[in-house]
Order: C-alpha cells, then sequence, then structure tokens
C-alpha cells in the first residue's frame, strides 16, 4: 500500500486565479483588469515567468525552486461546474466530490481512504486529521478523524491536586461508549497519549510564518516526520474573498499569497526526504470574475487555479486547456471557463491509487475523462 | 489635550465612583471577580416528569439550567416560563442591566466609537455579551441576539468591523431580536457594520459590487435554492447601490448618496422597480422579506436551532405559515415552535460551544468577569463571537462540533479547579455528603449516573475534578 500522505489546502473565499497563475501573454488581461492586473517578467513587480506564456505571482517566489525541481504543477480554468456563484454551496459539493448529483453522506476524501486503506481508521489515531474549521464535508463519515487547531495545543488542561492520568483514565471510562461522542473521545484520548509523546521529542523550530496557517502546516510536518501513519489531512488559509481592494503586486492578495509560499517551501524543506511521500494539493471553491470591478477587487467567478505539489508530481509545467480572456471566451456573468473539472483534476492522483473503474465510487457518476498526466505514474 | 473619549471615560468612571460609594448594598457594580464566588445552592430533583419537561424547555429557551431554575420553572408553570421569555421587557433584569452598564463601550456612536482601539472595542462588546448570557434573567432574548448574529454575521477582523458591530449589535440584532424580520433586515441592510463587512459602501452606480446583493438573497433571506438567479444579484445590487458609510468626517454614519445611485428601472425576482425612485431598498427588502421562500429558509434555521438538525418537514410548514401570516413576526413564529409537540419531544441536541460554556458556568452558579482568560477559552472552544470570517454564521450541526472535545474536557478543568482568571466557583457544599453530590449529578443530566460513571468520577481525589469531570459527561454535552 501507498505511504503517501495528502495534505489538502483550501483558499477559502473564491481565490483569483488569474492573479495568481497570470497569463501575461494575454493582451485582454490588461484590459478587463486596469488597476489589479500584475505586469509581465522583468517589469518593476512583475510576475515570474512559468513558460513564456504564463508567470506567477511576485509573492510565490518562494516556491520556483519547487517548480524548477519539477516538484510543483499549476492546473488552470479548473473547477466546480455549478453556476450559483455561491462559496457554501461550491464547497459542500466539492467536499462531498459532486456538482448537483443528491448528496452523498460521505466526503470524497472519506470515500478515497475507505477505497486505499480499508482497514477502519480508528485502528490508529492521527491518521486523518482535519486541521480546518470550516463546516467541512471532506471527512464526513471517516470516524477516526482527529480535529485540531496546532499539535503544541493538544495536551490535556492539569487539575490542580490530582496527577494528570487520572483525569485521563476516567474520560476514558466516561467515553467508552459505542456512540458516534464515545468513539470521538476515545480517538481524542488515544491522539492525546500519542501527541504526548511527539511533544516529548525535541522539535526543531523552522521558519514557518507565525500565523495560524503556518503553525498547523509545521505541526502537519511534525506529524509525518514522527512517522504515526498520517493518510490525509486538510487546512484552511482565508481571506481570499476579495470584493475590495485586494491589491495587486503588494496589498492584501499579495500578502496571502505569501503566507502560502513561504509556509508550502517551509514544510517542503523540513520534511526533508519524506518529502517524497507527500501529495500537496491547493485548492479553492472558485475563481474570480475576470474583469476587476469597480472598488479594485472582483467579483465570484469560476474557473479557477489549483496547485500540486511533492515527490511524485510531473511538475514544472502548468497543465489545463487555456480557455482565453476574449469576450466571446468569458462565460456569463464574465467569468474564466471551467476547462477541467475539479474532480477530473482529483482523479489524477485518484486513479493511480484506486484504478479508473473505481472512480465512480468517488465521484458519483462522473465521467472521467483523458488523465492529463499530473503525476507520474507508478 | 483632552479627547472627547477620554472625557467620556472619566465622566463614566465618576459616575461610577459615585455609583459605588452610594450603593454599596449592590455589590455587582464593583469587580465581580473580586467577590467571593457564591455557593452553589442545594438542588431539589426528584427524577418527575414535570421536572423532566422543566428541564427540557430550559435547556431550548435558556444558556444552560442553574441550580434553582427547575424549581421555579414549575412554581410559575412552563407556559407562564414560555410567554415570559417571549416578552423579555416584562422580566426585571437588574443584576445583568448594571453589570453591562459598566461597559461604556457598548452605549457609544460613531465616530466617538473610533477613539478606542478596534481590540477593545471588540472585546468590550463580547464581555457585554458573555455577562447577558451569564447573568440576565431574558434569556430567550440573549438566545435570539446569537441566532441573528450568525444570520447576520459580522467579522470584527475586517475593515472597520470591529467597532461597527458594537452599533450593529445594539441598533439592529438586539432591538429586532423577537421584533419584526422585516425591520431586522432593513436594520441589517443599513447598518454601518453590514455595508462595510460585505463591500456594500463600494457598491455604486456603474460600478456595481454584488458581495452583499448575493448574500442578502442566499444567506438572509431566499436561500440558495431560493428561486433567485445571477441576473436578480445583479439588479439587487443596483436597487442598493449609492448606500454608503462616511468615511472621514462622520465616519461609521450611514448616508443615501444619491449621485452614486443607479436610478434605472430594475427588474428583480419578476418583480419591476420602477425607475428614478430613491425607495429601492425598501422595495427590495419589503420584496425579499415577504417571500415565502423566505418564510420557509428563516423558519427551517429557527427549527434546527431549538428543536433538532432534522426537523420534519410539517413543522416547518406550519412555523413558515405562521411567519407569512404575522407578516414576519419572530415572537408569533417562536411561539408556534415552542407550543409544538416535536419541540416538546425533540431528541437532545448537541451543545455549540458557546452554549456549553455557559451551560457550565450557570450549573455550577460560577461568578465570572467575561474577562480575556474566559474569552481565550472561549477562542479555543472554536465560538468566540464575532470571530467567524465568512457570512454564513458559526455553524449549526453536531457533525461539525463532536470533534472537538478536548477544548471542552480542558474548559471543565480549568472552570472546576478555579484556574481561570476572573471566574470562580465554590464547590465545597457538594463535598459535604455523597447525597448532596449525587442529586447535584443528577439534576444536571436528567438522569441517575451510571455505576461506571460514578466509579470514573470516584477515581478524581477531590470535589474539584469530579465536578470537573461531571461538566465532561458525554450527556452534558447535550441539551
Amino acid at each position: 500500500m501507498s505511504k503517501q500522505v495528502l495534505v489538502m489546502i483550501n483558499l477559502r473565499g473564491g481565490a483569483d486565479g488569474l492573479n495568481i497563475v497570470v497569463p501575461y501573454r494575454e493582451e485582454n488581461y490588461y484590459q478587463i483588469r486596469p488597476t489589479i492586473s500584475l505586469s509581465a517578467p522583468n517589469n518593476t513587480n512583475g510576475v515570474i515567468d512559468l513558460d513564456g506564456f504564463f508567470g506567477i505571482h511576485p509573492a510565490l517566489a518562494p516556491l520556483i525552486p519547487l517548480y524548477k525541481n519539477k516538484q510543483l504543477a499549476f492546473l488552470h480554468a479548473v473547477g466546480w461546474p455549478g453556476d450559483s456563484h455561491s462559496h457554501f454551496e461550491a464547497w459542500e459539493e466539492i467536499e462531498l466530490g459532486i456538482a448537483g448529483q443528491e448528496k452523498p453522506t460521505t466526503g470524497w476524501l472519506t470515500r478515497y481512504l475507505q477505497l486505499i486503506a480499508p482497514e477502519a481508521p480508528e485502528s490508529s489515531p492521527l491518521q486523518t486529521i482535519n486541521f480546518s474549521a470550516w463546516p467541512s464535508k471532506l471527512f464526513i463519515g471517516c470516524q477516526g478523524t482527529n480535529q485540531l487547531t496546532q499539535l503544541s495545543d493538544f495536551r490535556l488542561a492539569q487539575s490542580n491536586k490530582s496527577n494528570k492520568p487520572n483525569i485521563l483514565e476516567s474520560l476514558k471510562s466516561l467515553y467508552s461508549q459505542t456512540s458516534t461522542l464515545g468513539m470521538v473521545g476515545q480517538q481524542t484520548i488515544n491522539a492525546l497519549e500519542k501527541v504526548n509523546k511527539i511533544l516529548e521529542a525535541n522539535l526543531i523550530g523552522k521558519n514557518y510564518p507565525k500565523t495560524k496557517f503556518g503553525n498547523q502546516l509545521q505541526s502537519v510536518a511534525e506529524l509525518i516526520n514522527a512517522d504515526i501513519g498520517l493518510k490525509a489531512t486538510s487546512l484552511d488559509l482565508n481571506g481570499w474573498d476579495t470584493h475590495i481592494m485586494q491589491g495587486a503586486a503588494k496589498g492584501h492578495m499579495a500578502s496571502l499569497l505569501s503566507e502560502l509560499a513561504n509556509s508550502i517551501a517551509t514544510f517542503a524543506e523540513h520534511l526533508q526526504d519524506k518529502w517524497k511521500d507527500v501529495l500537496l494539493v491547493v485548492m479553492t471553491e472558485f475563481g474570480r470574475r475576470a474583469m476587476e470591478n469597480a472598488s479594485a477587487g472582483t467579483e465570484h467567478g469560476q474557473g479557477g487555479v489549483m496547485f500540486f505539489a511533492g515527490g511524485q508530481v510531473k511538475g514544472g509545467h502548468v497543465y489545463g486547456d487555456w480557455p482565453g480572456l476574449a469576450q466571446d471566451k468569458l462565460v456569463d456573468p464574465g467569468d474564466l471557463a471551467i476547462t477541467t473539472d475539479f474532480r477530473q483534476a482529483l482523479s489524477e492522483f485518484i486513479i493511480p491509487q484506486v484504478g479508473v473503474a473505481n472512480i465512480t465510487k468517488i465521484f458519483p457518476a462522473y465521467q472521467i475523462r483523458k488523465q492529463l498526466g499530473i503525476l507520474a505514474s507508478q | 489635550m483632552i479627547t472627547r473619549r477620554s472625557f467620556l471615560k472619566l465622566a463614566g468612571l465618576t459616575s461610577l465612583g459615585v455609583f459605588t460609594s452610594a450603593c454599596s448594598q449592590a455589590p455587582w457594580l464593583i469587580g465581580q471577580a473580586n467577590l467571593p464566588a457564591p455557593t452553589i445552592a442545594m438542588v431539589n430533583w426528584h427524577n418527575s416528569a414535570n421536572e423532566k419537561t422543566a428541564a427540557h424547555v430550559l435547556k431550548r429557551l435558556t444558556y444552560g439550567i442553574r441550580p434553582a431554575d427547575i424549581e421555579q420553572v414549575m412554581s410559575k408553570g412552563i407556559s407562564t416560563f414560555i410567554d415570559e421569555q417571549l416578552n423579555p421587557e416584562s422580566i426585571p433584569d437588574d443584576r445583568a442591566y448594571w453589570l453591562v452598564r459598566r461597559i461604556d463601550t457598548i452605549a457609544l456612536n460613531a465616530p466617538d466609537i473610533f477613539e478606542l482601539t478596534a481590540k477593545d472595542a471588540i472585546n468590550d462588546l463580547r464581555q457585554a455579551t458573555i455577562l447577558r448570557a451569564v447573568y440576565s434573567e431574558r434569556q430567550l432574548q440573549e438566545l435570539m441576539v446569537e441566532f441573528w448574529s450568525d444570520h447576520f454575521n459580522i467579522y470584527s477582523e475586517k475593515a472597520d468591523c470591529a467597532w461597527l458591530k458594537i452599533i450593529d449589535d445594539r441598533e439592529a440584532i438586539r432591538k429586532h431580536a423577537l421584533g419584526k424580520f422585516q425591520d431586522l433586515l432593513h436594520a441589517s441592510a443599513t447598518s454601518p457594520a453590514m455595508l462595510s463587512y460585505l463591500d456594500g459602501s463600494s457598491n455604486q452606480v456603474r460600478k456595481l459590487n454584488e458581495n452583499y446583493a448575493r448574500e442578502l438573497l442566499e444567506l438572509h433571506t431566499l436561500g440558495v435554492k431560493g428561486g433567485y438567479t445571477q441576473k436578480d444579484v445583479m439588479q439587487a445590487a443596483k436597487a442598493l447601490s449609492g448606500w454608503q458609510n462616511n468615511q472621514r468626517f462622520w465616519r461609521g454614519r450611514v448616508k443615501f448618496e444619491s449621485s452614486l445611485h443607479d436610478f434605472e428601472e430594475k427588474e428583480i425576482l419578476g418583480q419591476k422597480f420602477p425607475a428614478n425612485t430613491s425607495s429601492d431598498l425598501e422595495d427590495l427588502i419589503n420584496l425579499v422579506s415577504s417571500h415565502p421562500s423566505t418564510a420557509n429558509f428563516i423558519s427551517t434555521k429557527l427549527c434546527r436551532r431549538f428543536v433538532s438538525e432534522n426537523p420534519s418537514q410539517e413543522l416547518i410548514l406550519q412555523v413558515a405559515k405562521r411567519f407569512q401570516e404575522s407578516r414576519g413576526d419572530i415572537k408569533e413564529t417562536l411561539r408556534v415552535l415552542f407550543n409544538s409537540e416535536e419541540f416538546l419531544n425533540a431528541p437532545p441536541k448537541f451543545k455549540r460551544p458557546f452554549t456549553y460554556m455557559l451551560s457550565a458556568l450557570r450549573a455550577i452558579n460560577a461568578n465570572c468577569d467575561a474577562g480575556t482568560a474566559l474569552r481565550q477559552h472561549l477562542d479555543t472552544l472554536g465560538q468566540l463571537p464575532f470571530n467567524w470570517p465568512t457570512p454564513d454564521g458559526y455553524p449549526d450541526s453536531a457533525e461539525h462540533w463532536q470533534t472537538q472535545l478536548l477544548p471542552r474536557w480542558n474548559f471543565a478543568i480549568s472552570l472546576a479547579n478555579n484556574q481561570i482568571k476572573g471566574t470562580s466557583c465554590n464547590l465545597e457544599p457538594l463535598q459535604s455528603n455523597l447525597n448532596t453530590f449525587n442529586t447535584f449529578a443528577t439534576s444536571l443530566i436528567q438522569r441517575e449516573l451510571t455505576e461506571n460513571e460514578l466509579a470514573a468520577i470516584n477515581q478524581a481525589e477531590n470535589i474539584n475534578d469530579k465536578v470537573a469531570l461531571l461538566l465532561c459527561l458525554p450527556d452534558f454535552q447535550y441539551q
């Protein structure tokens, strides 16, 4: 069985793909974004060229070494095919792995894990960890999932007089029933015991951004390095709903991108040898309207950007059919078209693990197309 | 030079000084946390059906049962209790009033309020919110304030919201929490905090910003499947254009700037909005607040909050019908809900973290100042007020919250061991004999402890840890 650890990073709010992986050779880009566009490479604050057509936002510079080492790939014009432009409907359907179908009772990630690791995750705590504070559907139905804010916070409070094991033993007994809450309780206690051991080991400080997201990605690296059998985890970086003053090379979105890039670059470095076993996926619920609005921001759109990084990624490339930004290429009311369904994109790493025949178990009634080949065949 | 704010503060302190010296019989005027904790009252609990019904209603209409509450509700009658709670102005509430009165921030208006730091402003509002939830006798009013604060969520980290939420809380949410939905919606639509949070202030003719218009339809009224289209969103944005917050002079005051309003004809949800009228906002609020999808959406959310996550379609229809007939009268809508069999027989509902914290504080009669240390726990628990980033408000589902037990255990341990600065409890009376403890435990979860539970709790060496474990019980996570 694969040792691969899946790290899902969710950019909540609808990240503006056109200002992340910038089509700087498209004349239209500059016409529809007179104030928030990013200039071509080699200009002051210009994008960093990827392939002669696309360039990435200068705040993503820390990711360039990964891209050059072919461990980082981008996928453009990808998305959820619904048209409600609703953050909440988009995330719910994405995390359930559907687009308009009847809602399944489990998240797509849960169904994927059930296929690749059919042994019950309860058998060992911390195999699946949710760092997301959002009501995420990814792990719904995955009973053994632990919820963490960050690793160093995961300790039981000390009471005044008695010693801690006492309370833990009592809690074990109070949560010994087989209800859902009982299971969560047992899982929490098992994880507490395991995390205690990790925290006792001397952890090497790293240069992660001192933010919630930076701390959480550091926690993920520590868990992977501790070899406790982590299979999948999900983290959020919030703040991408840029209806006003999103900035360009500098500003609100630039600082989010910088936090993202510095965290991922430090993460890869922190993992050393284990980086080859990691697949990191960055996604968002939708891209934003192609033209900027009058508040130097952008409205909810459709096609957006995804990142794939890790040892098995065929990186150094921008994947996806580029639909273009000409007026007749945009879809109502002015969005970048979607040329790759989000389920197709996720299938890129799912199919090598579970086989193409199983894909509808994860994405109900979804017709898979030809693979884009973002992951090296195994 | 003395600023207007420090002048106000000085005046406030002076008057407080007068109060404290003149009213030594009113100890809550002085620092609440400095007082010895009230001893936990003896509980009478006989496990009768009536007690259980009273407990059920108390758990749903309040932030948790205090030791003397069940007896009180039984003596006045459950329907009287519900009726009183629906008419909060009828309930004397001196204690909460005076406690909150000391926080002068929450009475301030724009632009004075900007003389505070953003952090002080929003933390003062959080403190007032928690104090009211602990001490107010008008518990349903507080529950509905929480409900609407989620429904019309404002994130205090965005733009000027840390200050403006104080005005929103007072003038929109609190004022109309049990009033007419249409008034509430109108107050929210013209609230400086909402104009700032969802970028309404940036929405101008030929420079439309769709953010608020979309959430107005999706989250505040019709619901995502309520029958509107992208075109309705864009037309609604036009109708709302020109409503602005002042930026410099009179910062934080709302104005309608007609030069920035789109006066063209609009069509929203099939209704024509004629050209050249300046009542578009009112017309839109009227249209969407009386839309049948809105009645259905609001009623579904109310049933989910007060009854269960999967309320029956019959109940939703019944509640929605009253909402529609009473033209969005929130009190009348709730009355139908509370009088339903489904409400009275509702299965246990997993407490959201705010309710969990409050129910623990109230169960042991803790004294609290709602200060930094307590709020830090609330943040770790996951439900610090006004700290939810997205406009949908804190989730109302067990699925979301039940994965996070550790912060609850840690809060229970810290609370019962008097480790939270500004919060204190006196559990000694429970130590006197086993019977007292058992009665207390039984009243807490409305059943006898099992042998297994009793054995687990008795492993603890002292009363503080025993009570901590009671507050950790799986059953106490439910209301």
